[in-house]
């Protein structure tokens, strides 16, 4: 468990430096939070907010305040939602994108394994080529193509889903749909592509003929190891549905994470930017960590390296 | 059997036996040649308006025309130009970044590995739409300030060209990951250390040696970082960072038509030229990579 271990350790420091290098990327980008296009005001007001938020002071000491504010859990107040600190933001709108991120994993995973399993195993047949048009049209969408189309037929035409809004599970469906589409469509394929190359194994050929039943060797034998690349995808793919998709809360007017990643940059508001790259990092980190543990407990040959 | 049988001969064997690889070539083939020759096939000017909106498809117009009454093709073709532009400077970008970083971190080792490594998670872990963002504002910034005093004209086309080598500057740090384990594993085989020991300097190793070794992985590689870049492409542009109006790209001209979507009027040929034509070019691209994966790896199976 040592390694482990030396990795969790690892994370703190370089969510660390992630943090440090977006908060001088950002400063380094032109334009400013109370720019006279984004906040018309008088130079006087400019100066005061300036002075206020303690963007008069040298960048160093900017960056000390940031720091210690990060030592006390303080993200600081939002530039942009003057009453609101980061921390207040991200605790409202981050559960409305967990539990979507969640939920349009589970979609990615439920679907992308089962159908790209049987693709492998009806290889060159009708759910072979069923299964590459749907991971075609799930790759070659984009989000918001999709998103408006769905809503158009299933909200709107067959009037099956609420379109908008959030806090039952019908309203869920769509944008659940809408997210994890892509991530179904990638998973199917790399499960494809593992169980067909593991069903060429030598093993596979020894267990076959030794008379196994063709259920259990597909599921435990030839699976398994076709799950490998999923997981080490589910990581950083899982830590982009968690954090929330700019394009789905828009379409669905969902009131959640994603937004603000877009929307604190265009309005430069430093501390949510920050407080987001923050939250994105160490859910990234942390998640690919899991990712590898989990690769650990099914490929035993991992183990011992 | 006169015939010697190089590895790269018995690769270009198995990639010609692999349908569905030759067809995606050809499919990319044409493309190229139907983007270069635009003008000539639709008979017009990729913005010029008429006075038919929302035409359907038609002789005249064969895939209908758009909003302002601009032919359809004529508007694929030219974002269909500038999609594959996107996804060959982006892939082109990652692949010289990601080559360099990787196989210079690999063969120097240690602490220099260690620290060029850090790098890359530190990069992988800040948010990519974040990291784009500001890139390109501070690169347009700069750099089309600086190209407008010497440069006036050159300025549009250079902001895009910018723009596509910032789509490739965030997505380099697989290749390097992959490319750095190639190294590190080559960099210990007998015929490497057989040339050190004969004097050859680290570049001539590299070039001579390593190089040709991770050639065909570089390439799965960019054949599969270049359908992403296409589509974030779309992304960006969906945000207005992207290509601006009047010129196009598939993915801004797919959010055209998904913008007329609506329940009353049914006007599906604005979402199924774009769409088919990008569907068709991912798959093509998509296609190509598995076909030069199985067929530079030689351990595959031409039979499969």
């Amino acid at each position: 468990m040592r390694p482990v271990l030396r990795r969790l350790l690892a994370i703190p420091p370089l969510v660390l430096a992630v943090a440090t290098l977006a908060f001088f990327l950002m400063r380094a980008a032109p334009g400013g939070p109370f720019d006279r296009e984004r906040a018309p005001a008088s130079p006087q007001i400019e100066a005061a907010l300036k002075a206020r938020y303690h963007l008069d002071e040298p960048l160093w000491k900017q960056y000390a305040r940031f720091l210690g504010g990060l030592c006390r859990a303080d993200l600081g107040p939002s530039f942009k939602y003057r009453h609101h600190s980061v921390g207040d933001i991200l605790a409202q709108t981050l559960p409305v994108s967990l539990a979507l991120g969640s939920l349009a994993f589970g979609f990615a995973v439920g679907t992308g394994i089962p159908i790209g399993f049987l693709a492998a195993v009806h290889r060159g047949r009708w759910p072979d080529w069923l299964a590459s048009f749907l991971v075609l049209v799930g790759v070659c969408i984009p989000t918001f193509v999709l998103a408006p189309l769905l809503v158009l037929w299933f909200g709107l035409g067959l009037g099956w889903f609420p379109v908008a809004l959030w806090g039952s599970l019908p309203q869920a469906v769509l944008p659940t749909v809408a997210l994890g589409l892509y991530f179904a469509a990638r998973i199917s394929r790399l499960v494809r592509e593992g169980v067909a190359d593991t069903l060429r194994a030598p093993f596979i050929v020894a267990a076959r003929a030794k008379g196994l039943d063709e259920f259990t060797l597909l599921r435990r034998h030839a699976l398994r190891p076709a799950l490998l690349p999923v997981v080490s995808f589910a990581g950083p793919m899982l830590a982009d549905l968690l954090t929330g998709s700019f394009v789905v809360e828009k379409v669905f007017q969902l009131p959640g994470t994603g937004a603000f990643f877009v929307n604190a940059f265009f309005s430069r508001d430093y501390p949510m930017m920050l407080g987001l790259v923050i939250l994105y990092s160490a859910l990234l980190l942390v998640l690919n960590l899991a990712a590898d543990l989990a690769y650990r407990w099914i490929d035993p040959r991992v183990r011992h390296v | 059997m006169s015939e010697r049988q190089t590895p790269s001969r018995a690769a270009w064997k198995r990639f010609r036996g692999n349908r569905r690889a030759v067809l995606a070539t050809v499919v990319l083939a044409f493309a190229v040649v139907a983007v270069a020759a635009g003008p000539w096939i639709s008979g017009q000017a990729a913005n010029a308006g008429t006075d038919l909106p929302f035409a359907a498809p038609g002789p005249g117009h064969w895939f209908g025309t758009d909003i302002h009454g601009r032919d359809l093709l004529a508007r694929v073709l030219a974002g269909t130009r500038i999609s594959l532009l996107v996804g060959l400077v982006g892939a082109g970008v990652s692949v010289v970044i990601g080559v360099v970083w990787g196989m210079g971190s690999a063969y120097v080792g240690g602490r220099i590995d260690g620290i060029m490594m850090r790098c890359v998670d530190v990069l992988y872990a800040l948010p990519n739409i974040v990291f784009v963002m500001l890139a390109i504002t501070m690169l347009e910034e700069h750099a089309v300030r600086w190209l407008g005093i010497h440069a006036a004209g050159l300025a549009p086309a250079a902001r895009e060209l910018l723009l596509f080598a910032c789509l490739g500057a965030v997505s380099w740090l697989n290749m390097a990951r992959v490319v750095r384990g190639q190294v590190l594993v080559l960099k210990e085989c007998p015929f490497v250390l057989a040339s050190r020991a004969l004097g050859a300097s680290p570049v001539q190793i590299l070039r001579r040696h390593v190089l040709p070794n991770i050639a065909g992985i570089v390439v799965v590689c960019a054949a599969l970082t270049l359908p992403s870049v296409i589509l974030y492409e779309s992304f960006l542009s969906f945000l207005g960072l992207g290509i601006r109006p009047p010129d196009a790209s598939l993915g801004t001209l797919i959010e055209d038509g998904a913008r007329q979507l609506n329940p009353l009027r049914v006007r599906w040929w604005l979402l199924l030229g774009p769409g088919g034509v990008l569907a068709t070019v991912l798959l093509a691209f998509q296609w190509l990579g598995d076909g030069l994966r199985d067929a530079l790896d030689p351990r595959s199976n031409p039979e499969s």
